[in-house]
């Protein structure tokens, strides 16, 4: 470009690229809508179905595929409830709660492969009802425990605790369970879901914003994050905190109608990543820091033991076999969800933990 | 700031380029090369700003040391301009030697003697080894030829110049101070766009080809380092590793080109298809060209290079490798990969000798020169792929572990590494390497085309192919985020 150049060249130069740029996104969405873009994965709008805790769209078909080249493709449907699940949950039956957030969900998983399925697979005639929903933290589920405890008879539950489910409790995500600011009044409360207008929803439906969201897994934070390593700030619990997670043992089991001995916890709290390097080369990643998460997740561990729950801290459950085995129990490097090594695994642990299951676990299936 | 991450390609780079066209448009002649080597400066403190008081240092010392080896400065005597130099390049080499090979040194002192040493964990300044080289050559031109540069802003761009500030090419003065000191003040577009067209090509390489094939060499190389593995697994990280390093560093090596070229300077050429080569001599004269050439000159050349007869070249030879090696990484496993090319070389050498003086061979390679082309191809390229095993491991026994796989099939796991994609990925980028044309071939060509194009004045077509450039690097950089942004490999030399 001359610098004596002139504006009217400039102009005719910035419509040329704008029209490349448009030509070039109508034929990457064409290509897109063909290829296995993640689709169909949407929330259901509380205003249409009634519900405000967040589903997604019931009874729908949908694709989840994992990273730029959509590898790993998988098509599935959601149930009458809008969860993941092949059949629909019936009051009737006898069921075991799974309560968690994407790791429960599992849309990156066959259904057989699910933890669900897994479940399902191993309980006889009692079934598994996953009520996982991607993004949900400690609140939420005890929110479901709440809604689904009053509907459904539980013969047990099952509630994969994540790492930063205490810390991501705090925020505010539309249609999910967040702590609420005092414990002594409410342990949590309901972030209402917002109305989108018609343009946002068609916007959310292009095959370029979902493959930009989903496969890529981005947003405009991540996008311009610095990869620097954080700082260790040790934090302490306060006793807020401390009451929060008191309260939080004591009505979990109590939502769902169950006795503490009929709920198990699986702490999904350390990485992969760090098993892997633990095992591999016989030391830490990254020095060891204390975040208020870290701490509140141990604290609700001791907690759950103490009154009763079974535990399962997966780390121990998964280090010896990935030390035996040496092979990967995630999608890593492109996602870090269990794959379905894992979920068998976890599955198998649970199992045995429920054991002996009860009589009417035999009873015929809903 | 790493150039596939979306904080370069969206904000500084745009910056750093609108501020450049209107530096070029100020009265001072050199606001143009101010702007930049300031606009360097940031990029490298960017990373991490303490280290930005070293290169500062390092730029001042070698520019003082510059002007006092120029005779009308200081009108010494041969003896002690020599003496000066030698006390420059010694300093230079203590402080690379400080930050990149201490805690090498230390432990290796330690380990050798048995004496307990405390761990020396010297947090090393990126793109120190390029940086010092770049002005170790300058300094040695400067004292040869006499003529060291005036310009200070233009020897601060020299070194700082962004493209080539972190990993390379490794620069000779020459070449670029003309391209910084040039009266032509325009910014020519179809140079930009053809550095568009480079940077594309070099962040498709990191992006689709590099990473993706990443994961697999990082699993099989940490497994490696805790226990044997098998045949396939040792095998398919290991090329897995050779396709990575060849498309991440060729990416990068494109990418700092075409950065170079928007701002109208062109850059060495840095590889020329290194996985075609017949032979190891030929290999070195294909990978990374420009430090392949800085080894030579001021290495190899003043060791004796070949004036001394055939024993003293071998080890000339030798010696140029294991520090060419060394100058990767404070790690003997860097030696041992310099010394094995080495050895490669002698070998090279050894059997053009051989066939120099055996007629009978000459008659019959000539009679078969197919498949004595694809014979020697076949075992240079197994003789980089097992060098590669010694210059990525972490220790002699990750190595022993990967080789032990790959040629006795001895496992303790099969840790089933291989993946559909990661094979496709792998097979794709060897057959590129092997039988493509290389990035330069391809876009030299295209930029010469559409430099022909751009010389009539039709801005909408010039907007079509920035437009269609910036949407495709756009895209590939949000892929490169997806991944986490990895860094360059040779980031850490």
């Amino acid at each position: 470009m001359n610098s004596s150049i002139s504006i009217s060249s400039v102009l005719r130069a910035l419509a040329g690229a704008l029209t490349a740029a448009a030509l070039l996104a109508v034929v990457l969405e064409i290509t897109l809508r063909v290829l296995p873009t993640v689709n169909g994965v949407h929330r259901e709008s509380p205003h249409t179905s009634g519900v405000a805790s967040a589903r997604l769209i019931a009874n729908h078909d949908f694709t989840w595929s994992l990273g730029w080249d959509m590898r790993h493709v998988i098509k599935a449907r959601t149930n009458a409830m809008g969860f993941i699940s092949p059949y629909d949950y019936s009051a009737g039956a006898t069921a075991v709660a799974l309560l968690g957030d994407s790791f429960v969900e599992a849309q990156m998983h066959t259904y057989d492969e699910s933890l669900a399925g897994r479940l399902d697979a191993r309980l006889g005639s009692m079934r598994a009802f996953n009520f996982g929903i991607s993004g949900a933290a400690l609140p939420h589920y005890l929110g479901m425990a709440r809604e689904m405890g009053a509907r459904y008879r539980f013969d047990a539950a099952v509630v994969v605790v994540t790492g930063m489910d205490y810390e991501e409790g705090f925020e505010a995500k539309e249609g999910l369970y967040r702590w609420a600011a005092d414990p002594q009044r409410e342990l949590i409360s309901l972030v209402p879901a917002v109305e989108r207008s018609s343009v946002v929803a068609v916007v959310r439906e292009l095959a370029l914003v979902r493959y930009v969201r989903a496969n890529l897994k981005l947003t405009a934070g991540k996008v311009f994050a610095r990869h620097d390593e954080t700082p260790c700030e040790p934090r302490r619990l306060s006793a807020v905190d401390l009451r929060r997670l008191a309260e939080y043992v004591e009505q979990l089991p109590a939502a769902m109608h169950l006795q503490p001995q009929r709920v198990v916890m699986v702490f999904n709290s350390g990485s992969n990543a760090d098993l892997y390097e633990r095992v591999d080369r016989g030391r830490a990643r990254r020095p060891a820091c204390e975040t208020r998460d870290s701490l509140a997740l141990a604290e609700l561990r001791r907690l759950a033991a103490a009154s009763g729950m079974k535990v399962i801290e997966l780390d121990e459950l998964l280090e010896p076999h990935y030390r035996e085995y040496r092979r990967a129990l995630d999608f890593k490097p492109v996602d870090s969800h269990w794959n379905g090594t894992a979920t068998a695994l976890v599955a198998a642990k649970i199992v045995g933990m429920l054991a002996p299951l009860p009589t009417h676990a035999a009873a015929p299936a809903p | 700031m790493l150039f596939n991450s979306a904080i370069f390609v969206f904000l500084y780079l745009p910056i750093v380029w609108i501020g450049y066209l209107l530096a070029l448009r100020l009265p001072w002649a050199r606001a143009g090369i101010a702007w930049l080597g300031v606009a360097s400066i940031f990029f490298y403190g960017y990373w991490n700003p303490a280290f930005v008081p070293l290169l500062v240092v390092s730029i001042l010392f070698n520019y003082g040391v510059g002007r006092l080896l120029d005779p009308q400065v200081w009108n010494a005597s041969p003896r002690a301009r020599k003496g000066v130099l030698a006390a420059a390049v010694a300093l230079n080499l203590a402080a690379l030697g400080y930050y990149k090979y201490a805690g090498m040194l230390v432990s290796s002192f330690g380990a050798l003697t048995g004496i307990a040493t405390p761990v020396v964990d010297v947090l090393l300044p990126i793109g120190i080894s390029f940086y010092t080289f770049t002005q170790i050559a300058y300094l040695v031109d400067a004292w040869a030829e006499r003529r060291p540069e005036k310009s200070f802003t233009a020897y601060v761009l020299f070194v700082t110049f962004f493209p080539h500030l972190i990993a390379g090419p490794v620069l000779h003065h020459a070449e670029m101070m003309p391209q910084f000191l040039r009266g032509d003040r325009a910014l020519r577009y179809a140079l930009a766009l053809e550095g568009l067209l480079f940077f594309a090509c070099g962040l498709a390489k990191k992006v689709l080809i590099a990473d993706s094939v990443a994961p697999a060499a990082n699993r099989a190389f940490t497994l490696a380092e805790s226990m044997p593995i098998g045949f396939v697994d040792s095998w398919f990280g290991s090329l897995a590793y050779t396709v990575q390093i060849y498309f991440d560093f060729s990416g990068y090596s494109d990418m700092a080109i075409g950065l170079a070229l928007l701002f109208g300077i062109r850059l060495p050429l840095n590889f020329n298809s290194p996985y075609q080569s017949r032979s190891i001599v030929e290999f070195w004269r294909c990978w990374h060209m420009t430090l392949s050439r800085f080894l030579r000159d001021y290495l190899y050349i003043p060791l004796g290079g070949s004036r001394h007869g055939p024993a003293r070249r071998q080890v000339n030879l030798m010696l140029t490798m294991l520090l060419g090696g060394l100058w990767h990484g404070a790690a003997w496993t860097f030696v041992v990969w310099g010394g094995l090319h080495g050895l490669y070389l002698q070998v090279n050498h050894a059997w053009r000798h051989l066939v120099e003086k055996s007629p009978p061979l000459q008659r019959l390679l000539a009679r078969h020169a197919r498949p004595a082309a694809f014979v020697a191809w076949a075992l240079t390229f197994l003789a980089v792929v097992v060098a590669w095993v010694f210059f990525r491991a972490e220790s002699f026994g990750g190595s022993a572990n990967l080789l032990a796989g790959m040629f006795a099939g001895t496992a303790s796991v099969d840790a089933q590494l291989a993946d559909l994609h990661t094979e496709v990925y792998i097979a794709v980028g060897l057959l590129v390497a092997f039988l493509a044309p290389n990035s330069q071939q391809l876009l030299t060509g295209a930029g010469e085309k559409l430099v022909s194009r751009f010389t009539a004045p039709r801005p909408f077509l010039q907007g079509v192919h920035a437009g269609s450039l910036l949407f495709v690097i756009t895209a590939l950089v949000l892929i490169s985020v997806s991944w986490g942004t990895n860094e360059f490999i040779y980031f850490n030399f």
